[in-house]
């Protein structure tokens, strides 16, 4: 795979995916075609929707506020103008009452559609418009319009008038107040930018501006709608790529060309991977095409800023939703690449994809009923957590810890869901019913007496995230639990998440036990033991360094009323038995963290990877999930358990055996909370080492030094393996 | 080139397990056309699925060159090249994109491929619709199209899955003529074919395969001193007269054991 990538083989393969489906009008349909006929459909059934909630619940008269008596002319001014304007297009007459202490009155009393009383306050006309006592705050910042003194110095002569207006969002009244005053001046605008192309020649300008503020909170049907805009996004970004997913495999399979094509000498994962990337590809335009016909047809329409706020498009957020489309068309194109690998025919592609688009519109309506949030929990519901990211991010208003689960979640589901697609591909070509594909799909090939391929590994974090995750948040503990049963019950967690269920994954895909987890595969281990006793007491003082390190650089995420819980943990330590903190926190986490990590995702890595690649993979994945504790970031903590996952990976996979790595695990974590525990009588004696403080050079340094004789001695000793 | 021995294939179905390759062996040397004769379903394609290391046999193995096809398969697929009729084209590709493409999957550098390109359109008769859209081709053109696409790595082992149906009497002609410089290439030809006329004309041996087992095999001459037939077409219809007596002689066994069953 690698030296296609590098001889640029697998690129071609997608550059011709990719032109093959480009080339079928059909896709050109989907992308192009549907959302020109969506967005106009969807654009006027919302104005319909938002007008006719806003007729029922206004009345066409309305109060505005200004602070003075030059605003109350000016707004005068401007709105006898806009009247005269109408007037003279004889649409939409209104009548105008200004009235202040001058009491200054406009009307128009023959045609009244809308009635502006407009007066002058003292108060704080913030307080009265929350107080619902007028319907707009206005204020104006710029000066009157000054008539141009001849055709050549209009466009400096002329100047903007700015209206500042406030508004309750969420009242009907207010909203609509806005929504009326905004088509007043956009119809002086028009008629004095006619009059100046008449008179002068010259083209539209702009006379009066309106800058309109909402107070409050949004209603909930403006919310409502809010809340669908991303999930008809979405739902647009899975349509673009269903036609190349069941064109691309099982239209490949009608027309004959699949079996040529898996019977060439390159690995069915590249060339399913160069489907995919061209399916992703045709979908993340799609989504593109979306976003512009959505931002096009709304603008056109009026319906912007009703929906997306007074700020009309939200550049910034739809910048931080384009990578959100990107993961989301990743993940259900291999959802649908998966299916489509499943089917022998377009037909029966058709038949498998559509009722999963049905299928996925009932998360994605339930997730924009009002009150359900991206809460940790729901941040690893596939579906449910996209479409409530989409939403919070197009309201300016996400928390980063859900959204990175929510990114990292779907992400591993589309590359399990991958894994799980390159066991089915090319195979229907040669089995008489693809009923069987579906068992082959959740059965790895490498089954019947043999150890996990890098696939297998990928499903099972598909399936194993969410359940950590979620177990880890909410099998927690209360405030009310001793501190006992609280490491009891961690580690019963730990033994079944990280032993239990690889057993359990292993069992049912038919993996042999003993080549999967290798507990004891190499009985000369005990030869390591003066190595591994030296790396026992060595390790903790470079993680130690490290972690202190990586504060000093700012990548600490705790929290200080976190860190105060963990010191808090630290000094009830000090009232527990030593061997009660050994068992839960040292001798249990080794056993089932080595067994997963030294165990299946080390040998899965080296299945495909060379050793050094494989070690610094696994030792990766095992940092990653010592970062993920529950519903907090810890991202110091990656550093020191990745480089201590490096160690224990290459002692597994230089001895053959998870034993070492128990060894060392047990005793590093062990040494650890023995000292945490024993930090008064330490600290008594001088050894302050529970501070984050940096240890003397001299530790440290003597800590390095046993490390490197520790590996050496290790290297030696399974010299002849190697 | 090719030694498959004792080759087995069960196929899983609705009405229990159907055996379609049964203890097969057989070798083609290089220069040699092999003619891998029979009806339909008598097991041809899984054969050479199973000699291309797509299908795993469930006994026996298959050689190329001395490597397992189904162990090895990514090196054993670049040293083969397979034609067959149930292939398709790319509908929105042309003619050159398709078989450039096909190059670059077997590893041929893009100036290789060109210049094979132009040698097997010349050779091939597809020179005018190069840059045409396959799907705009007619059967006898995609076929030739096809030929050429098994071709363009330039492997040492063809193997061909009836390549003349739907080709016109040219179009046949110009396959013939192909296979027969294969051979003068010294290539390992195995040939799988219900055409027993041209397979006659072609082959140097012959399988004749019947419900998944080898019933004859050799040269023409071999076949008939075997058979006491003198063209293959009737050694072809005793094989199907052998099934249909068997046949025969099943339901008038089944029929004893009835009206046995009747009589208790």
């Amino acid at each position: 795979m690698l030296e296609m990538l590098r001889s640029g083989r697998f690129w071609r393969m997608c550059v011709k995916e990719l032109r093959e489906t480009l080339r079928d009008r059909r896709t050109l349909f989907t992308l192009v075609l549907m959302p020109l006929l969506v967005y106009p459909l969807l654009s006027m059934t919302l104005q319909r929707l938002l007008l006719s909630s806003a007729s029922k619940s206004t009345s066409d008269n309305y109060l505005v506020g200004v602070q003075s008596d030059v605003e109350l002319e000016q707004f005068g001014s401007t709105i006898t103008d806009a009247q005269e304007a109408i007037s003279r297009n004889a649409y939409n007459p209104i009548r105008i009452e200004v009235r202040s202490t001058a009491s200054h009155v406009y009307s128009d009393p023959k045609k009244t559609h809308s009635h502006w009383k407009v007066a002058v306050f003292d108060n704080d006309l913030n307080e009265l418009l929350e107080s619902g006592r007028i319907d707009l705050a206005i204020a104006i910042t710029a000066p009157a319009v000054e008539e141009p003194k001849s055709s050549a110095n209009i466009r400096t002569s002329r100047k903007t008038r700015r209206f500042e207006v406030r508004f309750r969002q969420g009242d009907a009244q207010s909203e609509s107040a806005v929504f009326e005053f905004r088509r007043l001046l956009q119809t002086l605008n028009d008629q004095q930018s006619r009059q100046l192309r008449e008179e002068h020649g010259m083209g539209r300008e702009a006379i009066v501006e309106l800058e309109a503020t909402a107070i409050g909170r949004k209603s909930s049907i403006v919310a409502s709608l809010a809340a669908v805009v991303p999930l008809i996004l979405l739902l647009m970004t899975i349509t673009g790529a269903v036609y190349p997913a069941i064109d691309l495999t099982a239209g490949e399979r009608e027309r004959g060309t699949m079996e040529a094509l898996i019977s060439t000498p390159v690995p069915r994962f590249a060339l399913l991977l160069s489907k995919y990337v061209a399916i992703v590809t045709v979908s993340v335009l799609t989504a593109i095409v979306n976003v512009s016909g959505m931002i096009v047809t709304f603008s056109i329409g009026g319906l912007g800023k009703a929906i997306l706020g007074e700020e009309g498009v939200p550049w910034l957020s739809l910048l931080q939703i384009f990578p959100l489309l990107i993961v989301f068309s990743g993940f259900f194109s291999a959802i649908l690449l998966a299916m489509s690998c499943v089917a022998k025919s377009f037909k029966e592609a058709q038949a498998y994809l559509i009722p999963t688009m049905l299928l996925a519109l009932g998360p994605g309506v339930l997730s924009v009923m009002p009150g359900i949030y991206l809460t940790p929990n729901m941040a690893v519901v596939p579906l449910f957590n996209m479409i409530l990211l989409a939403r919070d991010v197009l309201a300016g208003q996400f928390h980063w810890f859900p959204a990175i689960i929510t990114l990292i979640s779907t992400f591993l589901y589309a590359v399990g869901v991958m894994a799980l697609a390159a066991r089915i591909f090319g195979r229907n070509v040669l089995s008489p019913q693809s009923d069987m594909q579906w068992k082959r799909g959740w059965k790895s090939s490498t089954a019947n007496g043999k150890s996990p391929m890098l696939g297998d590994l990928f499903v099972f974090l598909a399936i194993f995230f969410p359940i950590y995750f979620v177990a880890s948040n909410t099998i927690g503990v209360s405030e009310h639990t001793t501190l006992t049963n609280r490491l009891w019950i961690k580690a019963s967690l730990t033994l079944v998440l990280f032993l239990l269920i690889p057993i359990a994954f292993a069992w049912w895909q038919g993996f042999d036990m003993r080549r999967t987890f290798r507990p004891f595969e190499n009985r000369k281990w005990i030869f390591l033991m003066p190595g591994l006793i030296l790396l026992v007491v060595s390790l903790w003082t470079v993680a130690h360094e490290i972690f202190v390190i990586s504060e000093l650089l700012g990548i600490a995420t705790l929290r200080p009323e976190q860190l105060a819980a963990a010191n808090q943990m630290k000094l009830a330590l000090q009232e527990l038995p030593l061997l009660l903190i050994w068992l839960t926190m040292a001798i249990v986490p080794a056993i089932a963290e080595e067994a997963f990590f030294r165990g299946f995702a080390l040998r899965a890595f080296l299945s495909t990877l060379k050793p050094g690649f494989a070690i610094a993979a696994s030792a990766i994945l095992f940092g990653a999930f010592h970062v993920l504790t529950g519903s907090v970031l810890s991202i110091e903590r990656f550093l020191p358990t990745a480089a201590l996952g490096g160690v224990l990976g290459w002692l597994a996979w230089r001895s053959g055996s998870l034993m070492p790595g128990w060894i060392v695990h047990a005793g590093h974590n062990g040494l650890l909370f023995t000292i945490a525990r024993y930090e008064e009588p330490l600290r008594e004696m001088g050894w302050g080492v529970t501070d984050q403080r940096h240890l003397p050079v001299s530790w440290v340094a003597a800590g390095c030094a046993a490390i490197l004789v520790g590996l050496t001695y290790c290297a030696f000793s399974t010299k002849k393996r190697t | 080139m090719i030694v498959a021995s004792n080759l087995t294939k069960r196929f899983s179905i609705a009405t229990g397990v159907k055996t379609a390759v049964n203890s097969l062996s057989f070798t083609v040397q290089p220069g040699e056309v092999y003619g891998l004769l029979g009806p339909n379903g008598a097991g041809k394609t899984t054969t050479l699925r199973m000699v291309m290391g797509l299908l795993q046999p469930d006994e026996g193995e298959v050689l190329i060159d001395g490597i397992r096809s189904d162990s090895a398969s990514q090196s054993v697929l670049s040293k083969l090249g397979m034609i067959s009729t149930n292939d398709g084209v790319y509908p929105w590709l042309s003619v050159r994109e398709m078989l450039v493409y096909f190059a670059d999957l077997y590893g041929v550098p893009l100036r290789d491929a060109q210049k094979r390109l132009v040698e097997l359109a010349g050779l091939l008769g597809i020179e005018t619709f190069l840059d045409q859209r396959c799907s705009t081709l007619s059967t006898g053109q995609r076929q030739r199209v096809i030929l050429a696409r098994g071709l363009m790595h330039d492997p040492p082992v063809m193997l061909l899955d009836e390549p003349t149906r739907g080709l016109d009497i040219v179009g046949s002609r110009t396959t013939f003529e192909y296979i027969d410089l294969l051979r003068s290439q010294g290539k390992a030809v195995l040939l799988s074919t219900h055409r027993l006329d041209e397979a006659e004309r072609l082959c140097d041996r012959f399988g004749l395969l019947h419900c998944g087992a080898l019933r004859y095999e050799g040269s023409l001459s071999q076949l008939q001193s075997q058979t006491g037939r003198e063209h293959l077409v009737d050694m072809f219809l005793e094989l199907l007269d052998q099934r249909s007596a068997r046949s025969e002689m099943d339901a008038s066994r089944k029929a004893m054991s009835d009206s046995l069953e009747g009589l208790d």
